[in-house]
Protein backbone atom coordinates (compact mmCIF):
# COMPACT_ATOMS: atom_id res chain seq x y z
CA UNK A 1 0.00 0.00 0.00
CA UNK A 2 1.44 3.34 -1.06
CA UNK A 3 0.43 6.52 0.76
CA UNK A 4 0.33 9.58 -1.50
CA UNK A 5 0.09 13.18 -0.30
CA UNK A 6 -1.54 15.40 -2.93
CA UNK A 7 -0.21 18.96 -2.84
CA UNK A 8 0.30 21.39 -5.71
CA UNK A 9 -2.48 23.77 -6.65
CA UNK A 10 -4.85 22.42 -9.28
CA UNK A 11 -7.21 19.47 -9.89
CA UNK A 12 -6.47 17.81 -6.54
CA UNK A 13 -9.81 15.94 -6.48
CA UNK A 14 -9.17 14.60 -9.98
CA UNK A 15 -5.69 13.36 -8.98
CA UNK A 16 -7.11 11.59 -5.91
CA UNK A 17 -9.89 9.96 -7.94
CA UNK A 18 -7.37 8.83 -10.61
CA UNK A 19 -4.96 7.40 -8.04
CA UNK A 20 -7.72 5.43 -6.38
CA UNK A 21 -9.31 4.09 -9.57
CA UNK A 22 -6.09 3.32 -11.48
CA UNK A 23 -4.24 2.22 -8.34
CA UNK A 24 -6.45 -0.86 -7.90
CA UNK A 25 -6.62 -0.57 -4.11
CA UNK A 26 -2.85 -0.37 -3.76
CA UNK A 27 -2.86 3.40 -3.32
CA UNK A 28 -4.39 5.63 -0.69
CA UNK A 29 -4.30 9.38 -1.29
CA UNK A 30 -5.12 12.45 0.77
CA UNK A 31 -5.48 16.08 -0.24
CA UNK A 32 -3.46 18.78 1.57
CA UNK A 33 -2.11 22.26 0.95
CA UNK A 34 1.23 22.11 -0.84
CA UNK A 35 3.07 22.94 2.38
CA UNK A 36 1.34 20.27 4.48
CA UNK A 37 1.74 17.67 1.75
CA UNK A 38 5.47 18.38 1.48
CA UNK A 39 5.88 18.22 5.28
CA UNK A 40 4.12 14.85 5.46
CA UNK A 41 6.39 13.33 2.82
CA UNK A 42 9.46 14.86 4.45
CA UNK A 43 8.49 13.40 7.83
CA UNK A 44 7.86 10.00 6.25
CA UNK A 45 4.18 9.68 7.18
CA UNK A 46 3.42 9.66 3.42
CA UNK A 47 5.50 7.97 0.69
CA UNK A 48 5.21 10.30 -2.28
CA UNK A 49 4.09 13.82 -3.19
CA UNK A 50 2.06 14.58 -6.33
CA UNK A 51 1.03 18.07 -7.46
CA UNK A 52 -0.37 19.85 -10.50
CA UNK A 53 -0.33 23.43 -11.74
CA UNK A 54 -0.33 25.16 -15.12
CA UNK A 55 3.42 24.77 -15.64
CA UNK A 56 4.10 21.51 -13.80
CA UNK A 57 6.85 23.15 -11.77
CA UNK A 58 5.70 26.34 -10.00
CA UNK A 59 2.55 25.75 -7.99
CA UNK A 60 3.00 22.02 -8.37
CA UNK A 61 6.43 21.73 -6.77
CA UNK A 62 7.48 25.03 -5.13
CA UNK A 63 6.93 23.87 -1.54
CA UNK A 64 8.36 20.43 -2.26
CA UNK A 65 11.51 22.12 -3.60
CA UNK A 66 11.84 24.09 -0.37
CA UNK A 67 10.99 21.36 2.13
CA UNK A 68 11.81 17.97 0.57
CA UNK A 69 14.77 19.21 -1.48
CA UNK A 70 15.23 20.03 -5.12
CA UNK A 71 17.11 16.82 -5.92
CA UNK A 72 14.09 14.76 -4.84
CA UNK A 73 11.60 16.64 -7.07
CA UNK A 74 10.86 16.26 -10.78
CA UNK A 75 8.43 17.61 -13.37
CA UNK A 76 7.12 14.61 -15.32
CA UNK A 77 4.76 16.44 -17.72
CA UNK A 78 4.46 19.99 -18.96
CA UNK A 79 3.08 21.90 -21.93
CA UNK A 80 5.51 20.16 -24.30
CA UNK A 81 6.38 16.87 -22.58
CA UNK A 82 4.05 13.89 -22.20
CA UNK A 83 4.50 11.78 -19.06
CA UNK A 84 6.26 8.45 -19.62
CA UNK A 85 6.35 5.36 -17.41
CA UNK A 86 10.04 4.75 -18.19
CA UNK A 87 11.02 8.26 -17.10
CA UNK A 88 9.07 7.95 -13.84
CA UNK A 89 10.61 4.51 -13.15
CA UNK A 90 14.07 6.00 -13.64
CA UNK A 91 13.26 8.86 -11.27
CA UNK A 92 11.83 6.50 -8.65
CA UNK A 93 15.00 4.41 -8.81
CA UNK A 94 17.00 7.61 -8.33
CA UNK A 95 15.09 8.46 -5.12
CA UNK A 96 12.65 11.12 -6.38
CA UNK A 97 9.86 11.71 -3.87
CA UNK A 98 7.82 14.55 -5.40
CA UNK A 99 6.33 14.65 -8.89
CA UNK A 100 4.81 17.68 -10.63
CA UNK A 101 2.80 17.93 -13.85
CA UNK A 102 0.42 20.27 -15.69
CA UNK A 103 -3.27 20.09 -14.80
CA UNK A 104 -4.42 19.06 -18.26
CA UNK A 105 -2.01 16.09 -18.24
CA UNK A 106 -2.99 15.00 -14.72
CA UNK A 107 -4.67 11.74 -15.70
CA UNK A 108 -1.80 10.51 -17.91
CA UNK A 109 0.78 11.60 -15.34
CA UNK A 110 -0.98 9.62 -12.60
CA UNK A 111 -1.19 6.60 -14.92
CA UNK A 112 2.56 6.75 -15.61
CA UNK A 113 3.32 7.15 -11.90
CA UNK A 114 1.10 4.26 -10.81
CA UNK A 115 2.38 1.92 -13.54
CA UNK A 116 6.00 2.74 -12.73
CA UNK A 117 5.48 2.05 -9.02
CA UNK A 118 3.64 -1.21 -9.67
CA UNK A 119 6.48 -2.42 -11.90
CA UNK A 120 9.00 -1.96 -9.10
CA UNK B 1 -0.58 58.18 -36.00
CA UNK B 2 -2.89 59.56 -33.33
CA UNK B 3 -1.60 60.36 -29.86
CA UNK B 4 -3.51 57.60 -28.08
CA UNK B 5 -1.76 54.98 -30.17
CA UNK B 6 1.57 56.57 -29.35
CA UNK B 7 0.79 56.45 -25.62
CA UNK B 8 -0.12 52.77 -26.03
CA UNK B 9 3.17 51.96 -27.75
CA UNK B 10 5.17 53.90 -25.14
CA UNK B 11 3.39 52.21 -22.21
CA UNK B 12 3.92 48.71 -23.59
CA UNK B 13 7.55 49.51 -24.45
CA UNK B 14 8.15 50.70 -20.88
CA UNK B 15 6.37 47.66 -19.48
CA UNK B 16 8.42 45.26 -21.61
CA UNK B 17 11.69 47.00 -20.81
CA UNK B 18 11.10 47.38 -17.09
CA UNK B 19 9.85 43.81 -16.61
CA UNK B 20 12.95 42.60 -18.49
CA UNK B 21 15.11 44.61 -16.08
CA UNK B 22 13.39 43.01 -13.05
CA UNK B 23 13.88 39.51 -14.49
CA UNK B 24 17.50 40.21 -15.47
CA UNK B 25 18.37 41.31 -11.92
CA UNK B 26 16.39 38.38 -10.39
CA UNK B 27 14.12 40.89 -8.62
CA UNK B 28 10.88 39.53 -10.07
CA UNK B 29 9.73 37.07 -12.72
CA UNK B 30 6.18 36.57 -13.99
CA UNK B 31 6.12 32.80 -14.55
CA UNK B 32 5.31 31.04 -11.27
CA UNK B 33 7.20 27.97 -12.51
CA UNK B 34 10.37 29.95 -13.13
CA UNK B 35 10.45 31.54 -9.66
CA UNK B 36 11.27 28.37 -7.64
CA UNK B 37 14.13 27.63 -10.06
CA UNK B 38 15.71 31.10 -9.74
CA UNK B 39 17.73 30.28 -6.56
CA UNK B 40 19.54 27.52 -8.49
CA UNK B 41 20.72 30.15 -10.93
CA UNK B 42 21.47 32.73 -8.25
CA UNK B 43 23.60 30.19 -6.31
CA UNK B 44 25.53 29.37 -9.45
CA UNK B 45 24.22 25.79 -9.73
CA UNK B 46 22.56 26.53 -13.05
CA UNK B 47 23.90 28.36 -16.08
CA UNK B 48 22.15 31.29 -17.71
CA UNK B 49 21.76 29.21 -20.85
CA UNK B 50 20.00 26.43 -18.97
CA UNK B 51 17.74 28.92 -17.16
CA UNK B 52 16.89 30.63 -20.45
CA UNK B 53 16.01 27.25 -21.96
CA UNK B 54 13.66 26.37 -19.09
CA UNK B 55 12.09 29.82 -19.17
CA UNK B 56 11.41 29.49 -22.90
CA UNK B 57 10.07 25.93 -22.63
CA UNK B 58 7.56 26.68 -19.88
CA UNK B 59 6.44 30.05 -21.28
CA UNK B 60 6.06 29.60 -25.03
CA UNK B 61 2.88 27.52 -24.76
CA UNK B 62 1.22 30.20 -22.65
CA UNK B 63 2.24 32.97 -25.05
CA UNK B 64 1.24 31.32 -28.32
CA UNK B 65 -1.47 28.91 -27.22
CA UNK B 66 -3.16 30.77 -24.38
CA UNK B 67 -2.61 34.54 -24.53
CA UNK B 68 -2.31 35.09 -28.29
CA UNK B 69 -5.64 33.60 -29.46
CA UNK B 70 -7.50 35.37 -26.65
CA UNK B 71 -5.79 38.67 -27.51
CA UNK B 72 -6.75 38.34 -31.17
CA UNK B 73 -10.31 37.37 -30.28
CA UNK B 74 -10.90 40.15 -27.74
CA UNK B 75 -8.61 42.95 -28.98
CA UNK B 76 -7.27 43.30 -25.44
CA UNK B 77 -3.62 42.32 -24.86
CA UNK B 78 -3.33 39.46 -22.37
CA UNK B 79 -0.45 40.27 -20.02
CA UNK B 80 1.43 36.97 -20.58
CA UNK B 81 2.42 38.19 -24.06
CA UNK B 82 4.48 40.99 -22.52
CA UNK B 83 5.60 39.67 -19.14
CA UNK B 84 6.51 36.08 -20.10
CA UNK B 85 8.59 37.33 -23.01
CA UNK B 86 10.24 39.80 -20.62
CA UNK B 87 11.11 36.81 -18.38
CA UNK B 88 12.71 34.97 -21.29
CA UNK B 89 14.70 37.98 -22.52
CA UNK B 90 15.65 39.04 -19.00
CA UNK B 91 17.11 35.69 -17.93
CA UNK B 92 18.81 35.06 -21.29
CA UNK B 93 21.40 37.87 -21.29
CA UNK B 94 24.22 38.78 -18.92
CA UNK B 95 24.27 42.33 -20.27
CA UNK B 96 21.45 44.21 -18.52
CA UNK B 97 21.45 47.13 -20.98
CA UNK B 98 21.15 44.85 -23.99
CA UNK B 99 18.34 42.84 -22.33
CA UNK B 100 16.38 45.96 -21.40
CA UNK B 101 16.81 47.38 -24.90
CA UNK B 102 15.43 44.16 -26.43
CA UNK B 103 12.58 44.02 -23.91
CA UNK B 104 11.61 47.62 -24.68
CA UNK B 105 11.72 47.05 -28.42
CA UNK B 106 9.64 43.89 -28.04
CA UNK B 107 6.99 45.73 -25.98
CA UNK B 108 6.63 48.41 -28.64
CA UNK B 109 6.71 46.04 -31.62
CA UNK B 110 4.26 43.49 -30.27
CA UNK B 111 1.66 46.24 -29.73
CA UNK B 112 2.09 47.54 -33.27
CA UNK B 113 2.03 44.01 -34.69
CA UNK B 114 -1.11 42.92 -32.83
CA UNK B 115 -2.97 46.13 -33.73
CA UNK B 116 -1.79 45.67 -37.31
CA UNK B 117 -3.10 42.09 -37.45
CA UNK B 118 -6.45 43.18 -36.03
CA UNK B 119 -6.69 46.05 -38.59
CA UNK B 120 -5.55 43.66 -41.34
CA UNK B 121 -8.70 41.55 -40.90
CA UNK B 122 -10.67 44.24 -42.79
CA UNK B 123 -8.70 43.46 -45.97
CA UNK B 124 -9.48 39.74 -45.95
CA UNK B 125 -12.05 38.28 -48.37
CA UNK B 126 -13.84 36.90 -45.30
CA UNK B 127 -13.39 39.30 -42.37
CA UNK B 128 -13.85 37.03 -39.39
CA UNK B 129 -12.79 39.44 -36.63
CA UNK B 130 -16.28 40.05 -35.23
CA UNK B 131 -17.13 36.38 -35.39
CA UNK B 132 -13.85 35.53 -33.67
CA UNK B 133 -14.60 38.05 -30.92
CA UNK B 134 -17.68 35.97 -30.04
CA UNK B 135 -15.29 33.28 -28.72
CA UNK B 136 -15.43 35.22 -25.44
CA UNK B 137 -19.24 35.49 -25.23
CA UNK B 138 -19.95 32.38 -23.11
CA UNK B 139 -17.28 33.46 -20.60
CA UNK B 140 -19.26 36.60 -19.72
CA UNK B 141 -22.10 34.51 -18.28
CA UNK B 142 -20.32 31.28 -17.36
CA UNK B 143 -17.66 32.81 -15.10
CA UNK B 144 -20.37 33.56 -12.53
CA UNK B 145 -20.29 29.86 -11.61
CA UNK B 146 -16.72 29.77 -10.30
CA UNK B 147 -17.37 30.32 -6.56
CA UNK B 148 -20.01 27.58 -6.61
CA UNK B 149 -17.69 25.13 -8.41
CA UNK B 150 -14.88 25.95 -5.97
CA UNK B 151 -17.27 25.32 -3.04
CA UNK B 152 -18.29 22.01 -4.64
CA UNK B 153 -14.66 20.92 -4.87
CA UNK B 154 -13.78 21.92 -1.34
CA UNK B 155 -16.93 21.27 0.69
CA UNK B 156 -18.84 18.67 -1.36
CA UNK B 157 -21.65 18.61 -3.87
CA UNK B 158 -24.41 19.65 -1.44
CA UNK B 159 -22.58 22.86 -0.49
CA UNK B 160 -21.87 23.43 -4.19
CA UNK B 161 -25.54 23.13 -5.09
CA UNK B 162 -26.55 25.52 -2.28
CA UNK B 163 -24.07 28.07 -3.65
CA UNK B 164 -25.35 27.66 -7.22
CA UNK B 165 -28.91 28.25 -5.98
CA UNK B 166 -27.87 31.38 -4.02
CA UNK B 167 -25.97 32.79 -7.04
CA UNK B 168 -28.92 31.95 -9.31
CA UNK B 169 -31.42 33.71 -7.02
CA UNK B 170 -29.09 36.72 -6.70
CA UNK B 171 -28.91 36.98 -10.47
CA UNK B 172 -32.65 36.59 -11.05
CA UNK B 173 -33.60 39.13 -8.36
CA UNK B 174 -31.16 41.77 -9.63
CA UNK B 175 -32.32 41.29 -13.21
CA UNK B 176 -35.92 41.73 -12.08
CA UNK B 177 -35.40 44.89 -9.98
CA UNK B 178 -33.01 46.64 -12.44
CA UNK B 179 -32.81 49.59 -13.01
CA UNK B 180 -32.72 50.96 -9.48
CA UNK B 181 -33.44 54.58 -8.70
CA UNK B 182 -31.12 55.87 -6.01
CA UNK B 183 -31.29 59.58 -5.11
CA UNK B 184 -32.96 60.36 -8.43
CA UNK B 185 -30.32 58.52 -10.48
CA UNK B 186 -31.14 55.40 -12.45
CA UNK B 187 -28.47 52.74 -12.07
CA UNK B 188 -28.30 49.18 -13.29
CA UNK B 189 -26.41 46.67 -11.16
CA UNK B 190 -24.56 43.93 -13.01
CA UNK B 191 -26.49 40.65 -12.47
CA UNK B 192 -23.25 38.73 -13.14
CA UNK B 193 -21.33 40.78 -10.60
CA UNK B 194 -23.97 40.29 -7.90
CA UNK B 195 -24.33 36.56 -8.57
CA UNK B 196 -20.56 36.15 -8.28
CA UNK B 197 -20.45 38.24 -5.12
CA UNK B 198 -23.17 36.07 -3.53
CA UNK B 199 -21.16 32.98 -4.50
CA UNK B 200 -17.97 34.41 -3.01
CA UNK B 201 -19.80 35.17 0.25
CA UNK B 202 -20.99 31.53 0.38
CA UNK B 203 -17.40 30.38 -0.22
CA UNK B 204 -16.09 32.55 2.62
CA UNK B 205 -18.85 31.34 4.99
CA UNK B 206 -18.07 27.68 4.24
CA UNK B 207 -14.31 28.29 4.51
CA UNK B 208 -14.61 30.07 7.86
CA UNK B 209 -16.43 27.06 9.31
CA UNK B 210 -13.46 24.82 8.51
CA UNK B 211 -11.35 24.92 11.67
CA UNK B 212 -8.50 22.66 10.58
CA UNK B 213 -4.94 23.82 11.27
CA UNK B 214 -1.78 23.30 9.24
CA UNK B 215 1.51 21.69 10.14
CA UNK B 216 3.89 23.80 12.20
CA UNK B 217 6.91 24.72 10.15
CA UNK B 218 9.99 26.73 10.91
CA UNK B 219 9.04 30.08 9.35
CA UNK B 220 12.55 31.47 9.81
CA UNK B 221 13.47 29.20 6.88
CA UNK B 222 12.25 32.02 4.65
CA UNK B 223 13.59 35.08 6.51
CA UNK B 224 16.50 35.84 4.17
CA UNK B 225 14.30 35.57 1.08
CA UNK B 226 11.64 37.86 2.55
CA UNK B 227 14.36 40.40 3.41
CA UNK B 228 15.64 40.30 -0.16
CA UNK B 229 12.18 41.05 -1.54
CA UNK B 230 11.60 43.89 0.95
CA UNK B 231 14.90 45.45 -0.08
CA UNK B 232 13.63 45.55 -3.68
CA UNK B 233 10.32 47.23 -2.86
CA UNK B 234 11.15 50.47 -4.70
CA UNK B 235 12.10 48.54 -7.81
CA UNK B 236 8.82 46.67 -7.71
CA UNK B 237 6.39 49.56 -7.23
CA UNK B 238 6.93 51.25 -10.65
CA UNK B 239 6.10 47.92 -12.36
CA UNK B 240 2.70 47.83 -10.68
CA UNK B 241 2.09 51.50 -11.58
CA UNK B 242 2.82 50.77 -15.26
CA UNK B 243 0.47 47.78 -15.25
CA UNK B 244 -2.35 49.74 -13.58
CA UNK B 245 -2.00 52.71 -15.96
CA UNK B 246 -2.05 50.49 -19.07
CA UNK B 247 -5.08 48.64 -17.70
CA UNK B 248 -6.81 51.99 -17.05
CA UNK B 249 -6.79 52.61 -20.82
CA UNK B 250 -8.52 49.19 -21.33
CA UNK B 251 -5.49 47.86 -23.24
CA UNK B 252 -4.47 45.08 -20.87
CA UNK B 253 -6.03 42.05 -19.15
CA UNK B 254 -4.55 39.43 -16.83
CA UNK B 255 -6.34 36.37 -18.22
CA UNK B 256 -9.10 35.38 -20.67
CA UNK B 257 -12.10 36.09 -18.44
CA UNK B 258 -11.14 39.71 -17.81
CA UNK B 259 -10.04 40.10 -21.45
CA UNK B 260 -13.48 39.06 -22.67
CA UNK B 261 -15.16 41.41 -20.19
CA UNK B 262 -12.89 44.37 -21.03
CA UNK B 263 -13.42 43.66 -24.74
CA UNK B 264 -17.18 44.05 -24.21
CA UNK B 265 -16.71 47.16 -22.03
CA UNK B 266 -18.00 45.38 -18.93
CA UNK B 267 -15.51 47.13 -16.63
CA UNK B 268 -17.04 46.55 -13.19
CA UNK B 269 -17.24 42.79 -13.77
CA UNK B 270 -13.70 42.81 -15.18
CA UNK B 271 -12.45 44.59 -12.06
CA UNK B 272 -14.22 42.10 -9.76
CA UNK B 273 -12.71 39.18 -11.70
CA UNK B 274 -9.25 40.76 -11.55
CA UNK B 275 -9.47 41.27 -7.81
CA UNK B 276 -10.77 37.73 -7.15
CA UNK B 277 -7.92 36.47 -9.31
CA UNK B 278 -5.56 38.01 -6.74
CA UNK B 279 -7.20 35.97 -3.96
CA UNK B 280 -6.82 32.84 -6.07
CA UNK B 281 -3.17 33.38 -6.96
CA UNK B 282 -1.99 34.95 -3.69
CA UNK B 283 -1.03 31.61 -2.08
CA UNK B 284 0.98 30.56 -5.13
CA UNK B 285 2.80 33.88 -5.47
CA UNK B 286 3.57 34.14 -1.76
CA UNK B 287 4.78 30.54 -1.54
CA UNK B 288 7.05 30.75 -4.58
CA UNK B 289 8.34 34.21 -3.50
CA UNK B 290 9.17 33.01 0.03
CA UNK B 291 11.15 30.00 -1.15
CA UNK B 292 13.06 31.96 -3.82
CA UNK B 293 13.49 35.58 -2.73
CA UNK B 294 12.25 36.56 -6.19
CA UNK B 295 8.89 38.34 -6.39
CA UNK B 296 6.09 38.24 -8.99
CA UNK B 297 6.23 40.88 -11.72
CA UNK B 298 2.43 41.23 -11.53
CA UNK B 299 2.28 40.78 -7.72
CA UNK B 300 -0.53 38.54 -6.50
CA UNK B 301 -1.83 38.75 -10.09
CA UNK B 302 -4.30 41.06 -11.71
CA UNK B 303 -5.59 43.24 -8.87
CA UNK B 304 -3.28 46.06 -10.07
CA UNK B 305 -5.22 45.81 -13.33
CA UNK B 306 -8.53 45.79 -11.44
CA UNK B 307 -7.52 49.00 -9.64
CA UNK B 308 -6.57 50.48 -13.02
CA UNK B 309 -10.00 49.59 -14.48
CA UNK B 310 -11.74 51.37 -11.58
CA UNK B 311 -9.44 54.41 -11.29
CA UNK B 312 -10.86 57.75 -12.53
CA UNK B 313 -7.66 58.77 -14.37
CA UNK B 314 -4.19 57.39 -15.28
CA UNK B 315 -2.45 59.24 -12.43
CA UNK B 316 -4.71 57.73 -9.76
CA UNK B 317 -4.34 54.32 -11.48
CA UNK B 318 -0.57 54.56 -11.19
CA UNK B 319 -0.65 55.61 -7.53
CA UNK B 320 -3.12 52.83 -6.63
CA UNK B 321 -1.02 50.24 -8.47
CA UNK B 322 2.22 51.26 -6.80
CA UNK B 323 0.51 51.46 -3.40
CA UNK B 324 -0.96 47.97 -3.85
CA UNK B 325 2.48 46.53 -4.66
CA UNK B 326 3.94 48.26 -1.60
CA UNK B 327 1.21 46.75 0.56
CA UNK B 328 1.88 43.27 -0.84
CA UNK B 329 5.58 43.40 -0.11
CA UNK B 330 5.12 44.89 3.38
CA UNK B 331 2.59 42.22 4.36
CA UNK B 332 4.42 39.28 2.72
CA UNK B 333 5.72 37.72 5.91
CA UNK B 334 2.50 38.15 7.90
CA UNK B 335 0.23 36.75 5.19
CA UNK B 336 2.64 33.88 4.54
CA UNK B 337 2.41 32.84 8.20
CA UNK B 338 -1.37 33.24 8.37
CA UNK B 339 -1.84 31.21 5.22
CA UNK B 340 0.01 28.21 6.62
CA UNK B 341 -1.92 28.38 9.85
CA UNK B 342 -5.31 28.31 8.09
CA UNK B 343 -5.10 25.73 5.29
CA UNK B 344 -8.80 26.17 4.41
CA UNK B 345 -8.00 29.65 3.06
CA UNK B 346 -5.15 28.35 0.95
CA UNK B 347 -7.28 25.45 -0.29
CA UNK B 348 -9.95 27.96 -1.36
CA UNK B 349 -7.36 29.72 -3.51
CA UNK B 350 -6.38 26.40 -5.11
CA UNK B 351 -10.01 25.46 -5.71
CA UNK B 352 -10.89 28.85 -7.22
CA UNK B 353 -8.08 28.32 -9.71
CA UNK B 354 -9.21 24.78 -10.54
CA UNK B 355 -12.79 25.94 -11.09
CA UNK B 356 -11.79 28.98 -13.16
CA UNK B 357 -9.70 26.73 -15.41
CA UNK B 358 -12.55 24.27 -15.88
CA UNK B 359 -15.08 27.01 -16.62
CA UNK B 360 -12.69 28.49 -19.18
CA UNK B 361 -12.17 25.08 -20.81
CA UNK B 362 -15.91 24.70 -21.36
CA UNK B 363 -16.71 28.35 -22.13
CA UNK B 364 -13.90 28.67 -24.67
CA UNK B 365 -14.90 25.40 -26.36
CA UNK B 366 -18.53 26.57 -26.67
CA UNK B 367 -17.25 29.99 -27.80
CA UNK B 368 -14.95 28.37 -30.34
CA UNK B 369 -17.76 26.23 -31.76
CA UNK B 370 -20.08 29.27 -32.00
CA UNK B 371 -17.40 31.44 -33.59
CA UNK B 372 -16.50 28.70 -36.08
CA UNK B 373 -20.15 28.43 -37.04
CA UNK B 374 -20.49 32.20 -37.47
CA UNK B 375 -17.41 32.34 -39.68
CA UNK B 376 -18.52 29.48 -41.92
CA UNK B 377 -22.04 28.26 -41.15
CA UNK B 378 -22.20 24.52 -40.58
CA UNK B 379 -18.71 23.73 -41.89
CA UNK B 380 -17.15 25.78 -39.08
CA UNK B 381 -18.96 23.83 -36.39
CA UNK B 382 -17.88 20.53 -37.91
CA UNK B 383 -14.25 21.64 -38.18
CA UNK B 384 -13.99 23.03 -34.62
CA UNK B 385 -15.57 19.96 -33.00
CA UNK B 386 -13.40 17.53 -34.98
CA UNK B 387 -10.16 19.45 -34.39
CA UNK B 388 -10.95 19.71 -30.67
CA UNK B 389 -11.41 15.96 -30.29
CA UNK B 390 -8.39 15.20 -32.50
CA UNK B 391 -6.33 17.34 -30.10
CA UNK B 392 -7.65 15.29 -27.18
CA UNK B 393 -6.82 11.98 -28.92
CA UNK B 394 -3.27 13.09 -29.67
CA UNK B 395 -2.59 13.84 -25.99
CA UNK B 396 -3.27 17.60 -26.16
CA UNK B 397 -0.36 19.13 -28.06
CA UNK B 398 -2.46 22.32 -27.78
CA UNK B 399 -3.60 23.32 -24.26
CA UNK B 400 -7.23 22.30 -23.68
CA UNK B 401 -8.13 25.96 -22.98
CA UNK B 402 -6.79 27.19 -26.29
CA UNK B 403 -8.00 24.36 -28.53
CA UNK B 404 -11.45 25.91 -29.25
CA UNK B 405 -10.22 29.44 -30.08
CA UNK B 406 -7.33 28.11 -32.22
CA UNK B 407 -9.72 25.83 -34.11
CA UNK B 408 -11.95 28.88 -34.78
CA UNK B 409 -8.93 30.80 -36.12
CA UNK B 410 -8.17 27.82 -38.40
CA UNK B 411 -11.77 27.92 -39.68
CA UNK B 412 -11.26 31.62 -40.46
CA UNK B 413 -8.05 30.92 -42.37
CA UNK B 414 -9.69 28.04 -44.28
CA UNK B 415 -12.73 30.20 -45.12
CA UNK B 416 -10.42 32.79 -46.64
CA UNK B 417 -8.35 30.28 -48.62
CA UNK B 418 -11.46 28.63 -50.03
CA UNK B 419 -13.08 32.01 -50.76
CA UNK B 420 -10.02 32.95 -52.84
CA UNK B 421 -10.22 29.58 -54.63
CA UNK B 422 -13.89 30.25 -55.32
CA UNK B 423 -14.96 27.17 -53.35
CA UNK B 424 -16.60 29.13 -50.54
CA UNK B 425 -19.08 31.79 -51.59
CA UNK B 426 -19.54 34.51 -48.97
Amino acid sequence: MYKIAIGGQLNKNEIKACLESIGNGQFSADIFTDMDAAMKVKSGSYDYYLGACQSGAGGALAMAYALIGRDKCATIANAITQPSTEKVAELLAGGTKAFGFTNDRAENAVKAFVTALQQQ
Amino acid sequence: MDSINLIKIILFALMGGYATFLANRSIAVYHDGLRPIMPEFMNGNMSRKELAGISFAISIGFITGFAMPITLATGVIVIHIVLLTADIIGVSFNNTKLAVLLGTAYGALVTVALDGIIKGFAYLPVNFLNALASVGDPIIYAFVAFPAIAVGYQFGKKAGLITIICSFLGRVVIERINPLTIAGNEISLSPEGIAMLVGMICLLVFASRDKSRGEEIEHSLFDDNIKRIRKNIFYLMPMAALIAITAHYHWLAGEPIAAALVGKGNMTSAAIVAIVQAIAFMPLIITTAMISGVYGTNGWCDWFLGLGYLAPNPLVAGILGAGAMGLEVKSLSRIGKAMNRFPALKMSGDNIRTSMTQILEIALLVGGVNAGNQIWAGTGMFVVVSLYILNEISGRPVMKLAAGPIAAIIVGVLANIFAVLGLHVV
